[in-house]
């Protein structure tokens, strides 16, 4: 077998094991989402449009945003950090794997089995919202684009990750610029609020970047609130950024194996 | 007692000695809390730049709700962080043993471990934040509101630390769960907007999360001038029922600890 999907069953071996531990990172990451659904669920009257969006689209995407993230984030700096502070990553230089396939393959393996253990608390959450909710035809065809561009975002939102991570090399104590990072993405990816309700320079920036297109993009777009273009668009920005990141990890991690002591804490 | 507070006096000064020593960790933990405050109150303006009211509280009254939520966040997460995110570590491998041969209360001094003195800093801009919308509102606050909100205040400390407390201390049933002391922060993030703005989804829902509601409303509700005494006497008593069953709790789990290590 492969030595990569061996990596990847490993790790969603180990994630079955922790099981608890993947199920309360999965209500960790649906709270606020939740938290934003209520609030506009008081707020937004039924026969409402802002920015083309009803109580019920916007009901949907908090939820859709805290489904979607859950499946797409990556959290790989943390990992990444983790093996730099305790001189982890002398094991890998000395095997014959990639440290970044391998990071990828550990992710892939815990994400699918987040995706697993999400079905049924979307189930329950789709039922508690149900009545302020509105299904159509167009959104059930529309909603088939999340599963086309999870394999994107993911790969972006690692890649992202993985070229961040690299500042441990430097930083031991790097969290503080992952908990910025964080709190950036967060709302450049629409997960705070809609893009569309963000100021328009934050707007301009927003599309520029990748981070509205890892989860705004999909999720306004299962809704059907974008146009066709707009998917494709978001692929090519995604490629395009993908690479991007992977490059500028590359390059630091050249650079970062050059000041690495291997010692460990 | 005595010695409790001399601990505690030295804990605080090995805190304050850490974040002087590692100076970039402190600037780090300030600009990553403030972000996380920057983040709460644009979340109020975003919603009041498209809507006039969340249930009858307008901008201003919904952002002092914000600024509490900032200023007891930072606080406990201040205080109690560093301590219990080393809990579900110390049961793993079994380091819990050295907490437990001291002679003071293991509860305490796994708790109270280490301040993390960037958060106290945002807490300060959460006191500011809050003194800008009581300025815009027009409210003078009288001296027997204000020290009925600082009494709120550290009872809603007193229950997010309770609530915390069990959560992690479901590490000793649950192995390799150490991100159950995100739960209890996170969980707090109701309190961000008034308990009123849940009514929406019905009284089961709102039930459930009228605690964390209630944390922040009562005191917000104090320093407005419109007290309501059902309100208070029911924070009174989750404060009272929490930290009673927290205490329980953590002496029950301590019976499952194993010191076993691994």
């Amino acid at each position: 077998m492969n030595k990569y999907v061996v990596v990847l069953k490993m790790s969603f071996e180990r994630a079955v094991e922790y099981r608890f531990r993947a199920f309360a990172w999965i209500i960790i990451d649906l709270i606020f989402p939740t938290i934003l659904s209520i609030v506009f669920a008081t707020v937004v009257d039924p026969k409402q449009r802002i920015f083309g969006f009803s109580r019920s689209d916007f009901i949907l995407y908090f939820m859709l945003v805290g489904f979607f993230r859950s499946i797409v984030n990556t959290h790989n700096e943390e990992n990444v950090n983790k093996h730099i502070k305790e001189g982890k990553i002398s094991n890998f230089l000395t095997k014959p794997i990639s440290y970044f396939l391998f990071s990828f393959c550990t992710q892939v393996g815990w994400n699918l089995h987040k995706l697993l253990l999400n079905v049924p608390v979307f189930v329950l959450w789709f039922y508690i919202f149900s009545r302020f909710v509105r299904l159509d035809l167009e959104f059930s065809v529309s909603m088939l684009a999340l599963p086309v561009l999870v394999v994107p975002a993911l790969l972006c939102d690692f890649c992202y990750t993985s070229a961040l991570s690299m500042v441990s090399f430097w930083l031991i104590e790097s969290f503080s610029v992952f908990n910025l990072s964080s709190a950036v993405v967060y709302v450049l990816a629409g997960s705070l609020m809609p893009i569309d309700l963000l100021p328009t320079p934050l707007q301009r920036l927003s599309y520029v970047l990748p981070f509205q297109h890892i989860i705004y993009s999909p999720v306004k777009y299962s809704l059907g609130l974008l146009a066709p273009e707009s998917f494709f668009a978001s692929l090519l920005n995604l490629g395009i950024w993908s690479c991007a990141f992977f490059l500028i990890y590359e390059i630091l991690w050249k650079k970062g194996l050059k000041v690495y002591e291997g010692l460990g804490l | 007692m005595n010695k409790y507070v001399r601990v505690y006096c030295t804990l605080i000064a090995n805190s304050l000695s850490t974040d002087i020593i590692f100076r970039g960790n402190f600037v780090g933990n300030v600009v990553a809390s403030l972000a996380s405050a920057l983040l709460t109150i644009a979340s109020v303006v975003l919603i009041f730049n498209n809507f006039q009211s969340i249930n009858g509280w307008l901008k201003h009254e919904v952002l002092l709700v914000s600024s509490i939520w900032i200023i007891i966040n930072n606080i406990s997460i201040g205080i109690f962080l560093r301590g219990l995110r080393g809990l579900p570590a110390f049961i793993l491998t079994g380091e819990l043993d050295s907490y437990l041969l001291k002679p003071i209360d293991a509860q305490f001094l796994i708790s109270m471990f280490s301040l993390i003195l960037g958060n106290f800093v945002t807490a300060v801009f959460g006191v500011l934040t809050a003194i800008y919308s009581l300025g815009y509102l027009g409210i003078n606050v009288p001296v027997t509101n204000l020290i009925l909100f600082l009494v709120m205040t550290i009872l809603s400390v007193s229950i997010f630390y309770s609530f915390w407390l069990i959560t992690v201390s479901l590490n000793f049933y649950f192995n390799g769960a150490d991100n159950l002391v995100e739960l209890a922060p996170v969980s707090f993030q109701l309190g961000r907007y008034p308990s009123e703005a849940y009514k929406g989804l019905g009284w089961v829902v709102f039930a459930a999360v009228l605690p964390w509601a209630l944390v922040t409303t009562v005191p917000a509700q104090t320093l407005l001038g419109k007290v309501n005494w059902n309100f208070s006497g029911l924070l009174v008593f989750l404060s009272v029922i929490l930290a009673g069953t927290s205490r329980l709790f953590w002496k029950r789990s301590l019976k499952k600890y194993s010191s076993a290590g691994g």
